[in-house]
């Protein structure tokens, strides 16, 4: 009997040791993530499971096809928490997405101009059963199901924004983009291939209106002043391969102007270690490129 | 053959890597070609807004668009066992269009029963938690409520299965869905970050076992081989609602518009670029659609399908 | 010596122990994710029986949560009546009660572990260790308290390990669909396998960190009653220590009638606390889970448990 029980215990043991802990399990790697969800939990909410982690690899377990768009992005580690108040569900996603900028970019590749927009953070958006906002070099997104979610969800946003604690303003390089005619809540930080060429980026993008007209400024993030005149010898390049391009000395030193029957019409300069392109510019465009030269000197 | 002949045959070809070119459910093909129409689309002239009025017009959508192909009778018949595959990837109530209309799902699972079927089973594999989601899509209950069984998917029932694909030579699927003798697609039409929209040939990943990631390495051709090997009966397409943006997670009601229509055909192909064009995209800017095409799985050309096109309400 | 029949007692001890053992998985399994995310209510039952949490709470941060009260009615219960808990209640020392049992020892070799050992002594130091540092600040008693420990385990280890082994089990019939003449397998397995899936097994489960660990000293506490019964409750749980401390003169107390009894020592056999039985005037009512297996065993009946009033003899 005992060699029977022992038998049976060690072995289950075994397979015990050898069951792999699944790669969403919660983790004592991850300390900064895990404070912003200590207890206790806001508007009095109870956890119901361990907090869980994912790493880029294993994002897709819990957003499938939704994941590929983050680990673009750059995300370092995410969050995932439910907890229940009263008759609400929540559901907290946290991105690490490991600075400002890249947090930045994921919020507004998911933002549209005609959101609701509030004050959370740096900037967030709220509507039936949803809340997201970036700070930091966080990405929150919160959701809730049940009657009264919607404030459940706001006093969440208030205790996490609270947690994080640092910095509450969107990226520097925003406020020095020229505000005139700029589309609000338009803004987007592309870290790889804006356009789908990779010498645009890094780069800040923000939409224009003037006469029911849109243009687009770029302004990638090179390396250094002979990088941004590289960059710009290529997009010279491109375009004289796939349309027509030529200087434009008329808007400033160095500056070019072009066009293609798939991209549109553009026109672009080096501004330090910026190089700024305008996408369809109008009259107006030009007056961008200039303002844009102006302000981010 | 009888019914577990039938599955033996074709679990036992599976097994050992013949030669499959058709799926389990082809045969099925030459019905559809012969007995009516590939396509119906049916349309709801107003967007009413309670949820009673709603969960109504899905319901006469569906039986419309289905009666627009000749009926359920055309594909279920007396003993059927019958698999229905909406989407329930994802923890989001159905207002936000992440998910298969509940109503839409509820209604196939009546027209089934009443052209014959024996059993009428409900599934798909989620993407986020699956408890999660099958009881906040509405789909479980709505699918219990009519008759249905409707329970999460088990990850020791995924079968590894020879595809013979041009991307997928072999993968996971899940073995009950092997076993039935008619599949019905019952997708909802989004936006999609990485493939542009995810239609119907997207929704059978929901079949699919294993590290789905590996998928998105050359999604057009797995799309494809997948569509190929399991070759629907039917397609009835959600359209209801459709998420525009942020997809395929979605949960911003901004990012939701009405289209109230939902569309039924055989042909894989043609059903989705129907649907591409309601999200804004020409059919040709959809990879697995124009591939979908080039393999000769179906025509990018829905409109020389002459689609039955129904209004009501 | 003939075996006797087994005492009433002694039946009624192990209904009540399988009962509150299985009263303690039932509230284990409601604590499971549901989808509308409704907890059960009474996960926290057990540990509001539990004075060793209250106290420690108490003593480590100045509050007591008002349900924790309900364990001074155990505290009380055993002042008066003794340590029944740990024999009839606890479902961790249940666990080692049916441990010990199974194990394959005579009688003598029994007599010769099991007695009274001064090494149980031990538990009352680790007891007064998890005061003082409570009164430190540092609550220590979610280590070493029974209930802590058994729930831990079975959350981290027992529970997936049966999840797992019971889905591959069930997979494997699954996948190689075996048949025994025309008759499939899976047309019982599947059934059966649905059935635990809607009752017991765990709809989704998650995994933790640090398994193996938590999987290796339960092992090996729950090993430990081969080496001496009822281990733990005997030389470790601070819980029955301090139950212990509060039971030291009970109301109830072993009574030895000593013209039948002939010191044949088959009460020490099966004792449980090594509370020594056989020596009505050392016999530890402190170290005693009144488990009523002296009685049962005695071919004399020469022993039994009864009311003493207080001062006067037994």
């Amino acid at each position: 009997m005992l060699r029977l029980v022992s038998f049976f215990l060690v072995t289950f043991a075994a397979v015990c040791g050898l069951v792999p802990p699944s790669l969403s399990a919660q983790d004592v790697g991850h300390p900064e993530l895990l404070r912003l969800v200590a207890e206790p939990l806001p508007d009095g909410s109870i956890a119901q499971s361990p907090a869980s982690f994912y790493s880029p690899d294993n994002l897709y377990e819990y957003m499938d096809g939704g994941a590929d768009i983050f680990v673009l992005y750059g995300v370092k580690s995410m969050l995932h928490l439910d907890a229940k108040v009263r008759t609400v569900d929540v559901t907290v996603d946290i991105f690490d997405m490991g600075s400002p900028n890249a947090a930045f970019g994921m919020y507004a590749a998911e933002r549209s101009p005609d959101y609701d927009f509030i004050a959370m953070g740096a900037e967030g958006y709220r509507n039936k059963g949803i809340l997201n906002f970036v700070q930091g070099r966080y990405y929150i997104k919160l959701a809730g199901f049940g009657d009264g979610a919607d404030p459940v969800l706001e006093a969440w946003a208030k205790a996490l924004s609270a947690r994080v604690g640092s910095d509450t303003a969107l990226p520097a390089m925003l406020t020095r983009l020229p505000s005139n005619h700029r589309k609000p809540h338009s803004e987007q930080y592309i870290p790889n291939d804006p356009l789908g060429h990779s010498f645009l980026g890094p780069a800040y993008v923000a939409s224009y209106e003037f006469n029911g007209h849109e243009s687009k400024l770029f302004v990638t993030l090179s390396e250094n002043e002979n990088d941004a005149h590289e960059r710009l010898k290529q997009l010279e390049a491109h375009f004289s391969k796939t349309g027509e391009c030529a200087a434009a000395p008329d808007i400033g030193a160095g500056a070019i102007r072009g066009k293609n029957s798939f991209e549109g019409s553009f026109v672009a300069k080096v501004q330090g270690h910026l190089l700024l392109l305008v996408l369809n510019p109008t009259t107006d465009g030009e007056r961008i490129l200039r303002e844009a030269a102006k302000s981010l000197h | 053959m009888n019914d577990s002949s039938r599955r033996d045959f074709l679990k036992t070809c599976a097994l050992i890597g013949a030669a499959m070119k058709l799926g389990p459910f082809a045969g099925q093909e030459a019905l559809a070609a012969t007995t009516g129409p590939a396509l119906s689309i049916a349309h709801f002239r107003s967007s009413p807004e309670s949820p009673d009025a709603i969960a109504a017009e899905a319901r006469r959508l569906t039986q419309e668009a289905v009666n627009g192909l000749g009926g359920m009778g055309r594909f279920i018949s007396k003993g059927d066992v019958v698999w229905i595959k909406p989407n329930i990837g994802w923890n989001r109530v159905p207002e936000q269009a992440a998910t298969t209309n509940p109503d839409v799902v509820a209604t196939l699972i009546s027209l089934s029963y009443q052209a014959g079927a024996r059993r009428v089973i409900v599934s798909d594999n989620s993407c986020n938690p699956s408890v999660a989601c099958f009881a906040r899509s509405g789909i479980q209950q709505a699918a219990q409520k009519a008759g249905a069984e409707c329970f999460t998917m088990e990850d020791r029932k995924f079968r590894k299965t020879n595809l013979n694909g041009k991307a997928l030579p072999a993968w996971e699927l899940y073995g009950d869905v092997l076993g039935v003798n008619k599949f019905i697609n019952v997708p909802i039409v989004k936006h999609h970050g990485l493939c542009k929209a995810t239609l119907s040939m997207k929704n059978l990943m929901g079949v699919a076992g294993g590290q789905r990631n590996r998928f998105h390495q050359d999604l057009t051709n797995t799309l494809v081989d997948l569509a190929t090997f399991i070759k629907p009966t039917l397609v009835v397409m959600d359209a209801i609602r459709v998420l525009t943006a942020n997809g395929p997670v979605g949960g911003n009601l901004a990012d939701v518009k009405r289209k109230d229509t939902v569309a039924a055909g055989t042909d894989q192909v043609a059903i989705d670029a129907f649907g591409a064009t309601l999200l804004g995209y020409k059919p040709q800017e959809i990879g697995y659609v124009v591939e979908g095409h080039a393999r000769r799985l179906g025509t990018i050309d829905f409109e020389s399908l002459k689609p039955r096109r129904i209004e009501v309400g | 010596m003939a075996r006797r029949k087994t005492s009433w007692q002694v039946w009624l001890r192990r209904i009540a122990q399988t009962g509150f053992s299985v009263l303690f998985f039932y509230v284990f399994l409601q604590a499971e994710y549901r989808p509308i995310n409704r907890t059960g209510g009474h996960v926290k039952f057990f540990f509001t029986l539990d004075p060793l949490v209250m106290i420690s709470s108490w003593l480590a941060s100045h509050q007591i949560a008002a349900e924790l009260l309900v364990s001074l009615v155990i505290l009380g219960l055993t002042a008066f009546f003794g340590r029944w808990f740990c024999g009839w209640m606890c479902p961790f020392g249940a666990l080692h009660h049916l441990i010990t049992s199974l194990r394959n020892r005579t009688a003598k070799q029994k007599i010769a572990t099991d007695g009274y050992s001064p090494w149980q002594k031990t538990k009352y130091y680790l007891l007064g260790a998890i005061l003082v540092a409570a009164v430190m600040g540092v609550n220590l008693a979610g280590w070493f308290d029974p209930f802590s420990f058994l729930y831990r385990s079975a959350t981290l280890v027992i529970y997936p390990g049966l999840n797992d082994g019971t889905a591959w089990i069930f997979g494997w019939i699954y996948q190689h669909d075996p048949s025994i003449g025309s008759f499939k397998v899976t047309s019982i397995s599947e059934p059966v396998y649905q059935f635990l899936r809607h009752t017991v097994l765990p709809n989704t489960q998650p995994y933790f960190y640090g398994t193996v660990i938590i999987a290796v000293v339960f092992f090996a506490v729950v090993l430990l009653n081969l080496y001496r019964a009822r281990f733990w409750c005997r030389y470790i749980c601070p819980l029955g220590a301090l139950l212990g401390v509060a039971g030291k003169n009970p109301l109830v107390q072993i009574k030895r009638n000593e013209d039948a009894c002939n010191q044949c020592k088959v009460c020490v056999v099966d004792c449980q606390g090594g509370a020594d039985p056989e020596a009505t005037a050392n016999w530890k009512p402190a170290e005693c889970f009144y488990c009523w297996n002296c009685q049962s065993a005695c071919p004399h009946e020469a022993l039994t448990f009864s009311i003493r009033v207080p001062g006067g003899k037994p």
